[in-house]
């Protein structure tokens, strides 16, 4: 059919080119004019009897004109508008049919409406800049495949050697501290940033200045650019802010701008000021920038890529040591350096369960259309019989469900801004960065359009194309009743439905699968007691605390205090409130003489104050809890939980002996650079579980005094029955006490921070299992349609049947057996295509493998039990059929 | 399939141009019409203009190329000439044709 795409395709191009063509072909027909005229003077014609005569013998121009356009263009508009008038009128007179149909369509297009949605703005639309799609990041990928920053050497190397951007510009996030004479010390995210970043977003100041080329150079002026929320909230929009004075972090510094409202780059920031690196972050192996640039034109991302591999490579050669960890260089768009790892096959999968519904539905409407066939195809004869050719027909048919497919795509999308809506609203506190926003956008409006498109070939092709085979006479004779033609659309439309089956079966299994891990995720015990346990974050940034030592004055000051507030039970220090942990370090086990050392491991580290298994409720097994004087140097203690015990210590005693941290990686090229320090084991702790809620497995943990290398970023874990916004002001009061420019972050229980951290499994699972109950209700009513459908067409046989003597419940088994025949086919497809995609979710399970038999079984009997419901109403039905009234029916 | 009165003449105006373009070389729409005239004698043509639906028709299948010349009174017209699958297309066309007229010539001789 080539020839035949090739006319379809200048058929479409002549549709925006008409003016031209139109303007074309008039010259060609004056001149053809011209010519004959001339032949007809030359024979002896005076000029006016020749035009005459001319204009007699090529046949009428305007009418010309217009076949002329007919020919080369697409039909006119008028005749697809008659169909369309057509169309609407038949729809409105099935309402039944239609509105199943619609409604099917609906929920069809409506999920991917909405998934799209989703989709579009985590992946596509990305960042709301200029020409965003040249923007990318720069990182490196560690061995163990982590995304790892870079370091500010690396960035100047980068700089001056590499040609693929026109710039490149770095940021490290860092939640700074404003202080003025305003009002209260306040927290917000910032980004330490070079000073070319807003020139390389293409991003101006409100009001004020961006940052000049001097700004990050080492003596420079400090200056700061705030962010609109600020400027309106802490200095009430005041017009005259630039130049103000304030401490950020401690340090004076001067407001030079404000950003608009909608730039809040990178991620939710609202402070903006240069990054100037301190001596403490100059080493190559202080990866702390995320770099971007912007592409030049016409170099392609992976013409980049290869650049920067090789000068990764040469980073290598020249410092090995530096380059230990690292695999390789990633330069990939934000959007795709954002949504890595594990929410990418999420997004996916979910995605896929939207397709997979509007393949059910179309299967649904198809089977539809091909029950209504042989009522069509007598009305079709008619008109084939009156002159209609068969494309026209066919075309007839198309537009009947194209305009379904735009009815069911209108409420479609209805019903997914208000899902999607409901997802932003379940995606709210879990700190998305500020672009990505889930709106019905053009994009969204086109790909629900072209969806429609397909939607109505793919439900509408088959059944128009069956409908005008059936031969004009057969129909016209048969009166539409057991025709030859309808063995074969039985045989269609049980397909249709043995399809819709077998996918429910794939997307029921993807669910029941998610929820099964989803429940494994909620039974599980963080082994702590939640009741009344608050928590609230404290941050240590300002330049007062850059030493440990000053970090532990703070907290030793703080933690007396906070155990004096009346109505605290208890209080704690710790950086991984349960269930998460503070970071995971590879650690090893000094042996004892004579045994062979064991392997190293990765675990979970927590550092905590003494009082932290006092607020979370759970004993210690052996040993004695942390002290004041942990922690400090010559008492390097830690205490490990069961696991770790039963792992590197089984039948011994791990009490007094020795553990310590390897900092890096072994590799035979390197040998490993050990930290030293062994850290004595002082106690067993419970369970109480630490790391990624996904890993749903007990990890091995070691926890380490707090006082001990004090980190700056601290969680406040307290058991207290007062009220959170009390409990929080008490808090702030203690910590102002100690230093007035100290902000507290919000406070939050802790089945909070578990729900939270639980979100991924919650919305997506949810969403899966929604998508599943739409299928299956789909597909029952696919499947009871058909048998509904096959009664009617069997009522004669069947009253013939009873009439000689048959059995209610022979009869009502007569149809039933054909609906358990296309149950077992649909379960048999469905199975093995579920088995044969099961490993898709393997990443995503917890607690259960994707093959998991319980799952299978229990999705099996329930498709198996609602499709016997959705038989049991036709089958019901025919055994009520009246002979006497069935025999004379026609 | 069935085709229709106007399928099977349609079908005949294409061979008949297509072959005129091959036998005669790049031609204009007028010359074209009138050549088909002369041969046929004035009987298939009933308008000029229909040669216009043949040709756009066969541009669109890629089986001639038209091009913008000038014409032997120097007057801008539109030249078509056949292409290399517009050739293919004759040669089968014209088997076809040969085929079919031949089944009839046939059947008509043996009703005499």
């Amino acid at each position: 059919m080539p020839t035949a795409l090739t006319e379809l395709a200048a058929r479409v191009r002549a549709l925006f080119t008409s003016p031209s063509l139109d303007h074309d072909f008039d010259q060609e027909l004056a001149s053809h004019l011209a010519m004959l005229e001339e032949d007809h003077v030359r024979r002896g014609m005076s000029p006016e009897e020749a035009r005459r005569v001319a204009l007699i013998r090529i046949g009428g121009i305007a009418s010309i004109q217009q076949q002329h356009r007919e020919a080369r263009g697409l039909p006119s508009i008028d005749s697809v508008l008659q169909d369309l008038r057509f169309a609407f009128r038949l729809i409105a007179k099935d309402r039944w049919f239609s509105a199943a149909a619609v409604l099917a369509l609906a929920l069809g297009i409506g999920a991917n409406a909405a998934g799209f949605t989703i989709l579009n703005a985590v992946f596509f639309r990305g960042l709301p800049f200029e020409r965003a799609d040249r923007l990318h990041m720069l990182s490196w990928e560690s061995r163990a495949g982590r995304q790892v920053g870079v370091s500010h050497a690396e960035l100047e190397e980068w700089r001056a050697r590499s040609r693929s951007f026109e710039s490149l510009a770095a940021y490290s996030e860092a939640t700074m501290n404003i202080s003025d004479d305003r009002g209260l010390p306040a927290q917000s995210s910032g980004a330490w940033v070079t000073a070319n970043t807003f020139s390389v977003l293409r991003q101006q100041p409100l009001i004020g200045r961006s940052f000049a080329p001097g700004d990050d150079r080492s003596g420079a002026d400090r200056v700061v650019i705030i962010g609109y929320t600020v400027w309106k909230t802490r200095y009430g929009a005041d017009p005259n802010i630039l130049g103000e004075a304030l401490r950020l972090n401690g340090q004076p510094s001067t407001i030079i701008g404000v950003m608009p409202e909608r730039m809040r780059f990178p991620e939710n920031t609202e402070l903006w000021a240069p990054f100037i690196p301190i001596e403490a972050q100059t080493p190559r192996t202080e990866r702390l920038l995320s770099v971007f640039g912007r592409l030049n034109d016409g170099t392609p991302r992976r013409e980049a890529q290869a650049e920067l591999d090789g000068l990764a490579q040469q980073l290598t050669a020249a410092y090995p040591d530096a380059m230990n960890d690292l695999a390789r260089v990633r330069v990939e768009t934000f959007t795709d350096a954002f949504v890595g790892g594990r929410a990418r096959p999420m997004f996916m999968t979910v995605m896929g369960a939207a397709i997979f519904v509007l393949l059910i539905a179309c299967a649904n409407v198809a089977s539809l259309l091909f029950s209504r066939s042989a009522y069509r195809a007598r009305e079709i004869a008619v008109r084939m019989a009156m002159g209609a050719t068969r494309s026209r027909v066919v075309r007839q048919l198309l537009i009947e469900s194209t305009v379904l497919a735009f009815l069911g795509g209108g409420l479609g999308l209805v019903l997914a801004s208000a899902s999607v809506t409901f997802f932003d609203a379940a995606m709210q506190g879990t700190a998305l960065p500020y672009w990505l926003v889930f709106t019905t956008d053009s994009a969204v409006f086109a790909y629900t359009a072209a969806i429609c498109m397909v939607t109505a070939v793919l439900f509408g092709l088959a059944p128009a194309l069956q409908v005008s085979k059936m031969s004009s006479l057969d129909a016209l004779n048969e009166c539409g009743r057991g025709t030859t033609g309808s063995r074969r659309v039985r045989w269609l439309s049980a397909s249709m439905v043995v399809a819709e089956l077998a996918l429910t079966i794939v997307l029921l299994t993807g669910a029941g699968l998610m929820m099964r891990s989803f429940m494994a995720l909620y039974a599980l015990d963080t082994g702590i007691r939640t009741d009344h346990v608050k928590t609230m974050g404290l941050q240590l940034t300002s330049a007062t605390y850059l030493s440990a030592d000053s970090r532990r004055i703070f907290f030793d000051r703080l933690q007396p205090r906070l155990a004096a507030i009346p109505g605290i039970e208890s209080a704690a220090l710790t950086t991984g409130v349960p269930p998460l942990d503070g970071g995971e370090r590879l650690v090893e086990v000094d042996a004892l003489a004579g045994a062979s050392r064991a392997r190293p491991i990765f675990v979970s580290t927590v550092r905590i104050s003494p009082s932290f298994f006092n607020v979370v409720g759970v004993p210690l097994v052996r040993g004695r809890e942390f002290q004041d004087l942990d922690g400090s140097p010559g008492s390097e203690t830690v205490i490990v939980n069961e696991r770790l015990a039963a792992q590197f210590f089984p039948g011994a005693d791990p009490i007094g002996r020795r553990l310590r941290f390897i900092e890096r990686e072994t590799s035979p090229a390197a040998p490993a650079s050990v930290a030293p320090g062994w850290r004595t084991i002082v106690g067993i702790s419970g369970r109480i579980l630490h790391g990624s809620p996904q890993d749903a497995y007990l990890s091995a943990v070691v926890y380490m005094p707090f006082r001990q290398d004090s980190p700056g970023s601290a969680s406040l874990l307290v058991r207290s029955a007062l009220a959170p916004d009390r409990l929080l002001e008490a808090v702030r009061r203690e910590v102002q006490a100690i230093d007035p420019d100290q902000p507290v972050l919000p406070i939050q229980t802790l089945d909070q921070v578990l729900a939270e951290e639980r979100w991924p499994y919650r919305t997506f699972g949810s969403m899966f299992g929604l998508f599943a109950v739409m299928a299956l209700l789909l597909s029952s009513m696919g499947l009871y349609g058909v048998m509904a459908h096959s009664v009617t067409q069997r009522t004669k046989e069947i009253g013939v049947r009873i009439a000689i003597g048959a059995q209610r419940r022979q009869v009502s088994w007569l149809i039933l057996r054909r609906g358990l025949h296309q149950l077992a086919v649909g379960l048999t497809i469905g199975l093995a295509g579920a088995l044969g995609l099961s490993h898709l979710f393997e990443r995503m399970l917890v607690g259960i493998t994707p093959t998991d038999p319980v799952t299978f079984a229990m999705i099996a009997l329930l498709l198996t039990v609602v499709s016997i419901a959705a038989c049991l109403l036709p089958a019901w039905r025919a055994t009520r059929v009246d002979p006497v009234i069935a025999l004379r029916a026609d | 399939m069935t085709h229709s009165k106007s399928e099977i003449l349609q079908g005949t105006l294409d061979l008949m141009v297509l072959q005129t373009l091959d036998a005669m070389g790049p031609m204009h729409g007028y010359g074209i019409a009138r050549r088909i005239e002369q041969v046929s004698e004035e009987a298939v043509m009933v308008n000029q203009g229909t040669i216009y639906l043949c040709l756009v028709r066969l541009v669109q299948k890629r089986w001639i190329k038209a091009e913008w010349g000038a014409s032997e009174n120097n007057r801008k017209a539109k030249f078509y000439s056949i292409s290399k699958t517009g050739r293919k297309q004759l040669v089968a066309e014209t088997e076809n044709w040969e085929r079919i007229s031949g089944v009839i010539g046939r059947l008509l001789s043996a009703r005499r």
